[in-house]
Order: C-alpha cells, then sequence, then structure tokens
C-alpha cells in the first residue's frame, strides 16, 4: 500500500521535484537548463514478504499463507495441518514492484533551485518501509526535500511508523 | 466504517462513540508489543489495545462498554475512514 506524506499544504506550497528513468528523458531536461541527481534503485529488505503456497488435500484449492502457523484479522489464529494442507513452494514478493523494474533513476529539479528551498518530491527513489497492516507493506511513495545546493535532504520524521498511527 | 474527524471516532450513524485524546505523539517504539492485540505503553504504562485485530463491530462494542479505552489505529485499516 502506498503512503503519501503528511504535512500542511495551506501555508507551504513547494515546487515539485521530478523522477524519470530514461536517458533521453534526462537529456531534454538537461537540455532545458535542469540539474538532474541520479540515484541507484535499490530494494529494501524490509519490503520483501515471503510465504507459501499451500494446496488444500480436499479440493485442490491454492493459497497463500505466511505460515503454516499465522495470526487472522479477526479471528485469532490459523493453523494449515500437514494433513490437508500440502505445501507447493515458498514464495518471496516485494512491496514497490515498480523498483524491480529500474536499476537508478533521476531527480529533475526544478529550475534555479535556491539552496535552502523546500521540494515536492512527487516520486521517491527510495524504498521507504513505513508501517504494515497485516501482510501489507506500507512504503513511501513521495516526500519532502530540502536542497542543499549539492544534494535532496528529505524530511525522514515524515516516514516515522507514528505518521500511519493514531493513539489515543 | 467508522469515520474519524477532529480526534472523534463515529458510526456510520454519526454517533461519537470515542474522543481520542492521547497528548504523546507515539509510534511503534513507545508500545511493547506493537503488533500485538494489546500491549503497554511506555511512555505512561497504559494498556493500548491495537484495533487492527478488531472487527468494527467488536471495536463498537469494546468502546460502548469502556469509552476510555486507549486504541491504536492503522490509518490503512479499512473499517476506518480518516476525514483530515
Amino acid at each position: 500500500m502506498e503512503f503519501n506524506v503528511r504535512f500542511d499544504r495551506s501555508y507551504m506550497t513547494p515546487r515539485t521535484v521530478k523522477t524519470v528513468f530514461a536517458l533521453d528523458e534526462v537529456n531534454e531536461f538537461i537540455s532545458q537548463g535542469h540539474m538532474v541527481l541520479f540515484e541507484k534503485v535499490k530494494p529494501n529488505k524490509k519490503l520483501y514478504s515471503k510465504g507459501f503456497i499451500f494446496q488444500s488435500a480436499k479440493d485442490s484449492r491454492c493459497i497463500f499463507a505466511p505460515s503454516r502457523h499465522f495470526p487472522v484479522q479477526h479471528s485469532g489464529w490459523e493453523t494449515l495441518s500437514e494433513d490437508e494442507w500440502n505445501e507447493v513452494m515458498p514464495i518471496t514478493e516485494y512491496a514497490r514492484e515498480r523498483s524491480l523494474n529500474y536499476t537508478w533513476a533521476a531527480y529533475v529539479l526544478p529550475l534555479a533551485p535556491e539552496v535552502g528551498e523546500t521540494f515536492y518530491v512527487e516520486d521517491l527513489i527510495e524504498d521507504i518501509l513505513v508501517s504494515e497492516f497485516w501482510e501489507s507493506k506500507i512504503y513511501a511513495v513521495d516526500g519532502i526535500a530540502t536542497w542543499n545546493g549539492s544534494a535532496l535532504k528529505f524530511r525522514r520524521e515524515l516516514y516515522d511508523s507514528g505518521e500511519c498511527m493514531i493513539v489515543g | 466504517m467508522i469515520k474519524i474527524q477532529k480526534n472523534r471516532l463515529l458510526t456510520e450513524e454519526g454517533k461519537v462513540i470515542k474522543t481520542l485524546s492521547c497528548p504523546l505523539r507515539i509510534s511503534n517504539a513507545d508500545l511493547d508489543r506493537p503488533q500485538a492485540p494489546e500491549s503497554q505503553c511506555l511512555r505512561c504504562n497504559r494498556k493500548v489495545v491495537n484495533t487492527d485485530w478488531l472487527s468494527e463491530l467488536q471495536l463498537v462494542a469494546l468502546l460502548e462498554e469502556d469509552p476510555s479505552t486507549c486504541l491504536k489505529i492503522n490509518r490503512y485499516n479499512p473499517i476506518f475512514q480518516v476525514v483530515e
């Protein structure tokens, strides 16, 4: 599931940093005078989910489960016994599929960025796990960052798990 | 679906079933067992019920019994609609 950073947009309307994944796009922006920042796309091990495909010995139905004994949201724990369920194979899934399709990407800064200027980054290159909801990984897709003259410094606190939580 | 609006939990009929009032900014690191059905807040020692484990009916029943129950709510839980 996608997580969008929460910030007060009413008093802050930052310019947007775009993200591109192809060199022809990079060159087009460079020709227009934009600064681009290359970054490797690296999967985050926290975004992997491991589990198994199990097949029912009774009716051959197949299901995914994280293990033979696992919690179910509204009904406690469920057990898939070896008598009733055959393990077909272990599988691994990655929450942010996009990141498996690229090895690099580049941020395109708005024209004439000022040192200290804060930007909205609409498509985060880095894969960050913010929180989880049962089997779903909640990952960041955007961000707020300040330009320091050589790099974008992201506001990391916006990805704290508390951003997905309300306690009270 | 339970609506969360201005720190209040409302049923679909608009009845307020709880007001969220924690003055602390709590994250998973502040709970002793953040993924468990219940955990203890390491900052105030109160018991915190994890609503990830509850159905809407179970939650409403819990709050009818004790509206002061401290809750942990995941914004991505489909039983809630957070109205900013």
